[in-house]
């Protein structure tokens, strides 16, 4: 498999503007050119703004995973979830797997968190894994963290 | 029913207060497969369709009656998942999770929240 690597901004909008044809393979073909404006990203990582911190998701992912038909992730936004202003969404993606979309997860303010846990499959060798995080008033807001798969799981 | 799914189970923490956030946690022995596979991985490294596609497409998360989260999934989901999610405790009622997955089979799990 050749792995490719998205690892900037930009090549993050260049895998979303070629998902308008490959990620509706997976049926859930949610990413194209015109949404592809909309994502908001950290100008500076390492000094967020009161807004970013509040919309960015945090991606729990092991920098190693051993099988990759079962790596652990848990992903979190740092968001008051009130009634008029809530995270919709948290959707993760791999561009450089077979199956990019891995799921999109749908919240209410009743969750009081927007917060999940679970286990997904990630090709074999380096990849980095986009978790897009959408508000229900300040759009979507998408943040990676990069993996090894020892033994791909795809 | 294949023989290798087993019902879903749920755990919800005991001590939970009103207004604050608990977690749920569900565990689905359900097999997952992509169906992908590599005819030739050293030639040609291209995937195609090998085995049929199973997996769980959607997980339904109700609190009491209302329709709280709703989990669409796909392949790329591992076999045998646990889900952890969250829910802000307003009211005693049963937390219920339903499963479909891509055959349109449904499964259901429920526990009750007991607020302290």
């Amino acid at each position: 498999m050749v792995c490719k690597h998205v690892n900037s901004r930009r090549q993050f909008l260049r895998y979303v503007m070629i998902g308008g044809v490959a990620v509706p393979i997976t049926g859930l073909g949610v990413l194209n050119l015109a949404h592809a404006k909309a994502f908001n990203f950290a100008a500076d990582p390492d000094n967020l703004t009161d807004m970013e911190r509040m919309h960015l998701p945090q991606i729990t992912l092991p920098p190693v995973v051993e099988d990759g038909s079962q790596a652990p992730i848990q992903l979190t936004v740092d968001h008051p979830m009130e009634e008029d202003h809530y995270i919709k969404s948290i959707q993760i993606i791999n561009f450089t797997d077979p199956v990019q979309t891995k799921g999109k997860f749908y919240f209410t303010p009743a969750n009081g968190e927007p917060f999940i846990g679970t286990q997904i499959r990630l090709n074999g060798g380096e990849s980095s894994v986009w978790v897009v995080a959408e508000c229900n008033q300040h759009g979507k807001w998408a943040t990676s963290s990069n993996t090894k798969v020892a033994a791909g799981g795809c | 029913m294949a023989k290798n799914i087993k019902p879903p189970r749920m755990r919800i923490g005991r001590r939970i207060k009103k207004g604050e956030t608990f977690k749920v946690k569900v565990r689905f022995e359900h097999p997952s497969f992509t169906g992908l596979g590599q005819v030739e991985p050293e030639t040609n490294p291209m995937f195609n369709r090998a085995v049929p596609v199973t997996f769980l497409r959607n997980m339904l998360v109700y609190y009491g009656d209302d329709l709280v989260s709703r989990f669409s999934m796909t392949s790329a989901i591992a076999d045998n998942p646990l889900f952890t999610f969250k829910l802000r405790a307003t009211k005693e009622a049963p937390v219920k999770v339903v499963f479909i997955d891509n055959n349109g089979e449904r499964w259901e799990t429920s526990g009750d929240v007991k607020l302290s």
